[in-house]
């Protein structure tokens, strides 16, 4: 690096006078190796005024924001089965329906909740801004951990799903399952370190093509289904879960109806994402909330029928879950319901893909959210200050990375099985669904703007019912793993609440008197102590450097670990033709440099009068692996000393590999005649 | 830090017990102040103390040849001061001395000058 530094000749004054600055610093400053290859990795840096917002119309903010409500319908129907069918068997086909049914109600409260809150909030709508502005942090905290959680939850078991879609069509690939799910997240995340833009068309084509195949599907099913054409499944086909033999009259005991609630409750899992478009109202083209709002209308009719077509053609067929979770229901439909011709076969394996590619852009949509989520707690000071810092192509790179991250994981202790992600998920949505509902209804009842009153209605509702199903949720699916979720959220809000009292103490100690402390007056004495370890030329750039300063006292400081080294030193020194600049030997007996070099500087600071200067000699290399040749002594002398109050330390690099000749000159120098140097 | 401690204790304690019997000289008629722990020393008392040389101070040729060490013991430390030489021969990094004179201030800090000086074998 230093080399080609100064390769770049300085401007020249000529006669005519001074010469324009040159366009930039003045010299070649070359990136670093990782910068380059960030750069090649990721493309090159887009700029701060780059962050404009790309304006989508309504087909295309469908396609950008449904994906993860859509996609759900890929999944939704299989884990209520997988619910019902090893509990009360053939009866799971008669419920599969009714059960449908009522979660599409939820939906629809839901949707028109969050109708009311696209219009009242705008800007942006997320659980966490809604609560903050009308319960305060704290709420704000739980609505936004239980959906941050969410959010991974959405990666890995959409990834996970979509890994199953790929893996029924192609069994092969079974066995690789949590490679190809791993596989999809980093190439997401890649996706959108890179900084994919909510760009249209990126998402419009995979979202249509889906959802034109689950128009084809549920056509021609049902269509079959009126005809009579279609089969039904035996019940005894190797691999499906275990059914059970519950009798129609015992489903209205007690513990039937804990099933049908613990099938809702892992049904639930359809209705996340719907929140997504309220989040991002802004994107819509204007008028800005009577277009989001009419997306949302028409996403939750997609949802609502694709899932209850779904579900009916499950139910009449007979499809139920197979144990591995592959193949999965949605795909088993697929099969049954175009038959084994070619046409059929292309049919299927076009659904497949379909379902493929939504679920892993409804992972993509959570890159999109979480991130932004996250640097709204980091920018209330509830998070890592890291995650509010937008990267080099503009995105919340740290939150994508640890999106990734977490997700990643999560995908392989559960082995990229979608039911063992299922009991985990949902929990966090609605949650945040009550929360922010419960915001809503506040925020109607103390600002009584026109048609409140059903405005209120609405979002009580929407409130109530996301309680249900949360509370549903946690009881059914407790032992199947919600308790983790119900562990870990509050968890993870205290954690936050500790950070942020970690952040508001210091930002209240960083802040007071700071003008007065600034006035004060400097301690009476500054002493530079030279660190050296043999009389080099990177002493003596440091020497030199330390003789530009103006201190009450300076000298040079040998630890001598090394006796008869330090006694050639000393004799060196003797030689040397400088004027007040004392050699100091110190005796380190026990080797420890780092400590008798604490020890010198304290004795330096006692009385407390006195400003240390601490100047490092350090080698500055010009390949990595020369680096690797020495230790890091420096830096750890540099970490200990800065534990003293009033010890500065300043590192005087020594660049190898730059003749001495060709030492650094500033451009400035240049101005003035070179026997004015030295 | 308890290490260095230990260490510098145990061997200022030998030089202060071991040293008039090491030396082998018969005793004097009038016996020598014995060596006081540094800690207690005082501006313009006089000085006898033992200890060893923790740091020395070279001077570049072109300053007023001094020679500054500091001498410790387990108590405490003193700057002895040998002005005009540029060295003195066995005063090293570690050496073990006994100095004698009387306290003044170098630099403000307390300091002998000129001290009489008895180095110890190591």
């Amino acid at each position: 690096m230093p080399t080609e530094l100064f390769t770049e000749a300085p401007p020249t004054p000529t006669a005519d006078g001074p010469l324009p600055l040159p366009p930039g610093p003045g010299l070649t400053l070359p990136e670093d190796r990782g910068y380059r290859f960030k750069r090649r990795l990721l493309g090159p840096p887009l700029n701060n005024e780059q962050l404009a917002h790309e304006r989508l119309g309504k087909p295309t903010a469908l396609a950008v924001f449904a994906s993860d409500n859509l996609s759900s319908s890929a999944y939704a129907t299989e884990e209520i089965l997988r619910v019902l069918v090893p509990a009360v068997g053939v009866a799971a086909f008669a419920l599969v329906v009714p059960i449908t049914i009522a979660l599409l109600v939820v939906l629809g409260f839901l949707i028109l909740s969050y109708r009311q809150t696209i219009k009242a909030y705008p800007s942006a709508g997320g659980a966490y801004i809604v609560t903050r502005d009308n319960f305060g942090l704290l709420p704000a905290q739980v609505a936004g951990v239980a959906l941050l959680t969410d959010y991974v939850l959405t990666v890995s078991v959409s990834v996970a799903a979509g890994t199953a879609a790929l893996t029924s069509a192609f069994s092969v690939l079974a066995p690789f399952t949590v490679e190809i799910s791993v596989a999809f997240i980093l190439i997401i995340a890649y996706g959108n370190l890179r900084g994919v833009k909510e760009s249209g068309k990126l998402f419009a084509a995979p979202t249509y093509f889906f959802l034109v195949n689950m128009v084809v599907l549920l056509v021609v099913g049902m269509v079959r289904m009126f005809l009579g054409h279609l089969p039904v499944e035996p019940l005894d086909h190797p691999g499906l879960v275990p059914f059970g033999s519950a009798t129609d009259g015992a489903l209205f005991a007690g513990a039937g109806i804990y099933i049908v609630l613990h099938a809702f409750g892992s049904g639930g899992a359809a209705v996340t994402g719907v929140e997504a478009i309220s989040n991002g109202v802004p994107a819509f083209r204007k008028p800005e909330w009577k277009n989001a709002r009419s997306t949302l209308v028409v996403m939750g009719s997609l949802l609502g029928t694709m899932f209850l077509g779904l579900s009916v053609l499950a139910a009449h067929m007979h499809v139920a879950p197979f144990e591995a979770g592959t193949p999965t229901v949605i795909s088993r439909i697929g099969e049954l319901v175009y038959g084994g011709g070619v046409g059929g076969k292309v049919l299927y394996l076009a659904l497949q893909a379909g379902t493929m590619l939504i679920l892993v852009l409804a992972a993509n949509t959570s890159f999109a959210d979480f991130p932004r989520l996250a640097s709204f707690h980091a920018g209330d000071n509830f998070m890592p200050r890291q995650l509010t810092k937008r990267g080099h192509r503009l995105v919340f790179s740290n939150g994508i990375i640890s999106l990734a991250i977490a997700s990643a994981v999560l995908v392989v202790i559960t082995a990229a099985r979608v039911d063992r992600l299922i009991p985990l998920y949902a929990i966090g949505v609605f949650t945040s669904f009550t929360l922010s509902q419960s915001g809503m209804a506040k925020h109607h009842i103390t600002h009584r703007e026109p048609g409140w009153r059903s405005g209120l209605f609405i979002n009580g509702m929407g409130a109530l019912l996301s309680l249900v199903v949360d509370v549903i949720i946690a009881i059914t699916k407790f032992t199947h793993g919600a308790w983790v979720i119900l562990v870990l959220v509050p968890l993870m809000v205290a954690a936050l609440v500790r950070l942020n009292r970690q952040y508001e103490s210091e930002a209240e100690e960083l802040a007071q008197n700071a003008r007065a402390a600034a006035e004060a007056p400097v301690l009476r004495r500054h002493v530079v102590l030279v660190l050296v370890e043999d009389l080099d030329q990177s002493a003596a750039r440091a020497i030199q450097y330390a003789r530009t300063l103006a201190p009450d006292e300076l000298r040079a400081v040998h630890i001598a670990v090394d006796l008869p080294r330090a006694d050639a030193l000393a004799q060196d020194w003797q030689r040397l033709g400088l004027k007040r600049l004392p050699l100091e030997l110190v005796d380190c007996p026990d080797r420890r440099l780092t400590r008798s070099v604490l020890e010198v500087v304290a004795e330096a600071l006692a009385g407390g009068q006195t400003e240390v200067s601490v100047l490092i000699p350090r080698l500055a290399h010009r390949r990595i692996w020369h680096r690797l040749l020495h230790d890091r002594t420096a830096d750890a002398i540099a970490d200990a000393v800065s534990q003293l109050g009033h010890a500065n330390v300043t590192f005087v690099p020594y660049h190898l590999g730059v003749t001495p000749t060709k030492e650094p000159v500033h451009a400035a120098d240049h101005t003035s005649p070179p026997a004015h140097r030295g | 830090m308890p290490l260095t401690t230990l260490l510098r204790r145990r061997t200022a304690a030998e030089a202060l017990a071991v040293e008039p019997a090491r030396e082998g000289l018969p005793a004097p008629a009038a016996a020598p102040p014995a060596c006081g722990p540094i800690a207690d020393l005082r501006w313009r008392a006089p000085v006898r103390v033992a200890g060893r040389v923790r740091s020395l101070r070279v001077q570049p040729r072109a300053n007023v040849p001094t020679l500054e060490c500091t001498l410790v013991d387990e108590s405490g430390g003193i700057t002895v001061v040998f002005l005009g030489r540029r060295s003195v021969p066995g005063i090293r990094l570690g050496t073990r001395m006994i100095v004698e004179g009387r306290a003044g201030a170098h630099h403000g800090k307390l300091a002998v000058l000129n001290p009489d000086y008895e180095l110890l074998e190591p």
